[in-house]
């Protein structure tokens, strides 16, 4: 999973990924169809930076891992295969899942790593001894829009939560020098404003 | 219009480079503070509170940290150049991201200077920055974290754009036929951290913008193209700078007036641009009124006139003019927006009242 939100109040492109996120849309980007990885979608990644895409839910490599094991499971249970063509999915399906980690990246990394490389040689191992065809596919029915929409008053509670906490032991002797300044229109211009609102 | 005095009623401008509060004083007076946005957190030696107390210093202290706020942060950050930095709660119009103790600084200067609300009609009027055309930034968790911090302290918020606070207290007018439109026309604010523009229509916002190239942005610019410190440059663009003068002997006036032009060039360039994609229309000519501590040098109208009116934009422009007061023109207009939201909160009690309710 690699859920995103667009937190500004305006779409949000991003073009390298052909994909335009609304306003406060969220989205997982591991459950759409886009022409690379969106771990590598340099638009991506920079307007996550920036803050204007936020980040709400990614897999650890723990949880891909899992994943893959399930998918293992799945296969040794369920099905009779057809080794070409699961290898080709399961290729494809390590790309999408753990971009930037195909097996050779992967001896050369940490002891993790290692146990997932495990993992995909064990499935692929199996997969040669199987025969018939069966196309493996994850979370078929894939949720493609989810909305993101934390309303105002919530979010202004929470930030005075935060402040309050901020500010408990806090103490200060912050003094003034008042300034008088002659405003000679406002009398006249809060009339008007009045009228007006 | 008199306002009930036993209510609380304030205005704050929480700039990138200065903190502002205002009420109302007596007749047609205002009283301001006005107070550097910045701290410096100093070491927590032995007898470190004592120092601060005998130096007349304004500090926080948190736990075991010391913060000097406001000008006397800059007096200590001058004392000690290298050792102690100069820190601020806001970058470019917005709450600092990079700043962990922004919160904590702001919740002090603000409880410091306007105190927690004691009725039910105490009033603040805040702003914030609009849309940033520039820069994918937005100021919705800048606005949710100012509103918390004067929510928590019991005021009734009224958060307005900072381009609308300026057409608040300068009143601009638009007069089509033998009518005249109060609060209608254009008003600029030049900042530390942004340009927020508001072209407004009896007091509403009909297109908005803020733009990142500012103050901050010609000092940087001219230091790195000079080669001077930024201090120096700021110092000159405060004390020397006469954007009417050519300039041409000082390398660092020069570079400042080149970065100035250009700063209005682009801010109405891309207000053009925004008020083309709103699709707004405006047959009659617009006035416009700039303020802000960024249009403090001496010939700054004219300098802008002189850029405006060569440009090819989509409205007309009527008069071109600076505020009489730009330094505190934002948190004027913000006063002005809060007394009229008591009174209307009053007006709502009545009724109640009235009705039983």
């Amino acid at each position: 999973m690699f859920l995103v939100a667009n937190t500004t109040g305006s779409p949000i492109p991003v073009n390298d990924l052909n994909l335009s996120l609304g306003v406060k849309q969220a989205i997982d980007l591991h459950k759409i169809k886009l022409p690379k990885a969106p771990e590598k979608s340099g638009e991506l990644m920079s307007n996550i930076k920036s803050g204007a895409i936020k980040v709400l839910k990614q897999d650890s490599k723990k949880q891909k891992k899992q994943k893959l094991k399930k998918i293992e499971a799945k296969v040794t249970n369920n099905y009779s295969i057809d080794q070409t063509e699961l290898l080709k999915s399961i290729e494809l399906l390590i790309k999408n899942q753990v971009p930037g980690m195909v097996k050779n990246e992967l001896e050369s990394q940490n002891k993790d790593n290692k146990d997932l490389l495990d993992a995909i040689d064990g499935i692929k191992h199996l997969v040669k001894n199987q025969k018939s065809t069966v196309i493996v596919q994850e979370g078929a029915s894939a949720v493609n829009k989810e909305d993101l929409d934390l309303d105002e008053e919530t979010r202004v509670q929470i930030h005075k939560r935060t402040v309050n906490t901020m500010t408990e032991s806090a103490e200060g002797n912050l003094e003034y020098e008042d300034q008088e300044v002659t405003d000679d229109t406002m009398s006249n211009d809060l009339d008007l404003m009045n009228d007006m609102f | 219009m008199e306002i009930d005095k036993q209510d609380k009623v304030c205005s704050v401008d929480c700039g990138t480079m200065f903190f502002q509060t205002a009420v109302r004083g007596e007749g047609d007076k205002l009283v301001i503070k006005t107070t550097r946005n910045a701290f410096v957190e100093v070491a927590n030696i032995d007898d470190i509170e004592e120092t601060l107390k005998q130096n007349g210093w304004q500090y926080v202290k948190d736990g075991s940290h010391y913060y000097v706020i406001g000008e006397d942060s800059l007096r200590v950050a001058k004392m000690f150049p290298g050792q102690v930095e100069l820190r601020r709660p806001l970058k470019d119009g917005v709450l600092n991201k990079t700043e962990d103790k922004k919160m904590l600084v702001l919740a002090e200067l603000i409880e410091s200077s306007i105190g927690k609300a004691v009725g039910p009609n105490d009033v603040v009027c805040t702003c914030i920055s609009s849309e940033a055309v520039d820069e994918s930034t937005t100021s919705t968790f800048h606005k949710a974290r100012l509103e918390a911090m004067f929510s928590r302290l019991g005021y009734n918020v009224v958060i307005i754009e900072e381009g609308l606070a300026v057409v608040f207290a300068e009143n601009p007018t638009i007069t089509e036929g033998d009518k005249t439109f109060n609060f209608s026309g254009i008003g600029i604010s030049f900042g530390a951290g942004k340009i927020n523009c508001v072209l407004a229509y009896k007091g509403m916002p009909i297109v908005s913008m803020s733009s990142m190239n500012s103050g901050d942005w010609i000092d940087n610019t001219v230091s790195s193209e000079t080669g001077k410190p930024i201090s120096q440059v700021t110092s000159m663009k405060e004390n020397k700078l006469d954007l009417g003068k050519d300039n041409y002997d000082d390398e660092v006036l020069f570079a400042l007036t080149a970065c100035y032009k250009a700063m209005i060039s682009n801010v109405i360039k891309k207000f053009s641009k925004k008020f083309i994609e709103v699709k707004s229309e405006f047959d009659v000519p617009l006035d416009i009124i700039v303020a802000g501590g960024t249009s403090m040098p001496k010939g700054f109208c004219e300098v802008f006139e002189e850029v405006v009116r060569g440009l090819e934009l989509p409205f007309k422009i009527g008069n071109i003019k600076r505020s009489s007061d730009p330094r505190n023109s934002v948190v004027k207009g913000c006063l002005r927006r809060a007394i009229i939201a008591n009174k209307k909160l009053k007006e709502v009690g009545e009724t109640s009242n009235d009705t039983g309710e």
